[in-house]
């Protein structure tokens, strides 16, 4: 789909230009993530849907560059893969780049790629702590447009989170990285 | 106004946190005395107050599991703590009482632990002939209690306090001649009791614990 749509994107005379026009745009989605492989989130915990929110303005006319911040919780279920606690509540801000393909006159795909600051918040009665580290990520994003200043979106992440968490040595490849495939899908209000 | 900062800030200052960034992990067997593995058997980790870990003895006596630390007291590992008064096992407490910014060890990998199999002493006094003798006794047996310090670098175990003698102590008067008594020790040790009349000569009689329930009746 996406080779199609890269190939789709090379007629660029009649690719529509009024969305250049635009400064920018501020995505809101409903962000559904799913740990995948071996680690303690895939293993252990349930992840819960939660929000994106990013916004992204136009530095040429069809490159992007944007922060993002995102927040899910997630609940404990295997308290032997985890520790004992309750939840974690996960939140990402960071800095995006991008790439606009116009594939139709009201349909577009934005490519962006990522890096920031993860927060894993463990939560258990009184007590909480913290772990954090940085994550990449790349997020290819499938844009309607409705009206000239709103769009529905929805679009698959490919994220990897780097926790800088202590542990025995036969934990390490666990609780070191999760990698995340995930959803969104919302709406995109045109600058 | 300033006694109650004060107050707030010790408050704070003293209270328990988890730390962050850091996962122990804890792993072993439960053996019997016998060798045998022994299952189905809480094992928990964590202060003294707080359980930041926990998990099962496997059908194989293998437990491994994942716990956070705390930032307060010692690292305790606690095998069938708060054992109901009928468990069929040993409660084992193995405890690594250095302070937490010293404390670097993350991974306890127990070995075998032995889990000594308990046994209960039923036992029961009747004084049959009618004297009026007083009768001194004094139980020594062997504690279903163990507890084991973990070095915070090597693999090695001290022990603190592991399957002690314990002694109870009874004066049997003529008005309550008649005692029984039922406490908890473990399997296949012996519990004597020694005992004397009117502060005279003491005799000792051994009791085998070699069964679960063991009743023993002293008739005098």
């Amino acid at each position: 789909m996406i080779c199609c749509a890269v190939m789709c994107a090379q007629d660029t005379t009649s690719a529509a230009s009024y969305s250049y026009k635009r400064k920018g745009f501020i995505n809101t989605q409903l962000y559904i993530p799913n740990a995948i492989g071996s680690n303690f989130v895939s293993d252990g915990m349930k992840v819960k849907p939660g929000f994106k929110l990013s916004a992204l303005g136009r530095i040429y006319p069809k490159v992007l560059l944007g922060v993002r911040y995102s927040i899910f919780e997630a609940e404990v279920t295997q308290p032997e893969f985890t520790g004992s606690y309750e939840r974690s509540r996960v939140f990402l801000i960071g800095g995006d780049i991008g790439y606009q393909f116009d594939l139709l006159s009201n349909l577009d795909l934005i490519i962006t790629a990522g890096g920031g600051y993860v927060s894993y918040l463990g939560i258990k009665d009184d007590l909480d702590f913290r772990d954090s580290g940085g994550a990449i990520w790349l997020n290819p994003e499938l844009s309607y447009s409705i009206f000239k200043w709103l769009a529905i979106t929805a679009g698959v992440e490919i994220r990897a989170d780097y926790l800088n968490i202590k542990t025995a040595p036969q934990l390490e490849g666990n609780f070191n990285q999760v990698t995340y495939l995930n959803l969104g899908s919302g709406l995109r209000f045109m600058l | 106004m300033l006694l109650a900062v004060c107050i707030l800030f010790v408050m704070t200052s003293c209270a328990e946190d988890v730390i962050d960034s850091r996962r122990i992990r804890v792993a072993g067997r439960l053996i019997d005395d016998m060798g045998f593995p022994v299952s189905d058997i809480n094992i928990t980790s964590g202060s003294k107050t707080t359980i930041l870990g926990a998990s099962a003895s496997e059908i194989t006596g293998n437990f491994d599991f994942v716990s956070l630390e705390s930032n307060r007291g010692e690292f305790q590992i606690q095998i069938n703590s708060g054992a109901q008064r009928d468990s069929l096992f040993a409660e084992v407490i193995l405890v690594n009482d250095l302070s937490s910014p010293n404390r670097s060890r993350l991974n306890y990998d127990l070995g075998d632990i032995i889990v000594k199999p308990t046994a209960f002493l039923n036992l029961k006094t009747q004084n049959t002939s009618g004297t009026l003798d007083t009768l001194k006794i004094l139980l020594d047996y062997t504690s279903n209690y163990c507890s084991l310090e973990l070095d915070n670098d090597k693999e090695l175990l001290a022990k603190r306090r592991c399957y002690s003698t314990h002694t109870s102590r009874i004066t049997l008067h003529e008005q309550d001649s008649n005692y029984d008594m039922r406490l908890t020790s473990v399997k296949n040790e012996i519990a004597r009791l020694y005992y004397r009349f009117n502060d005279g000569y003491q005799q000792v009689v051994e009791i085998p614990l070699t069964n679960t329930e063991n009743t023993y009746v002293f008739e005098y």
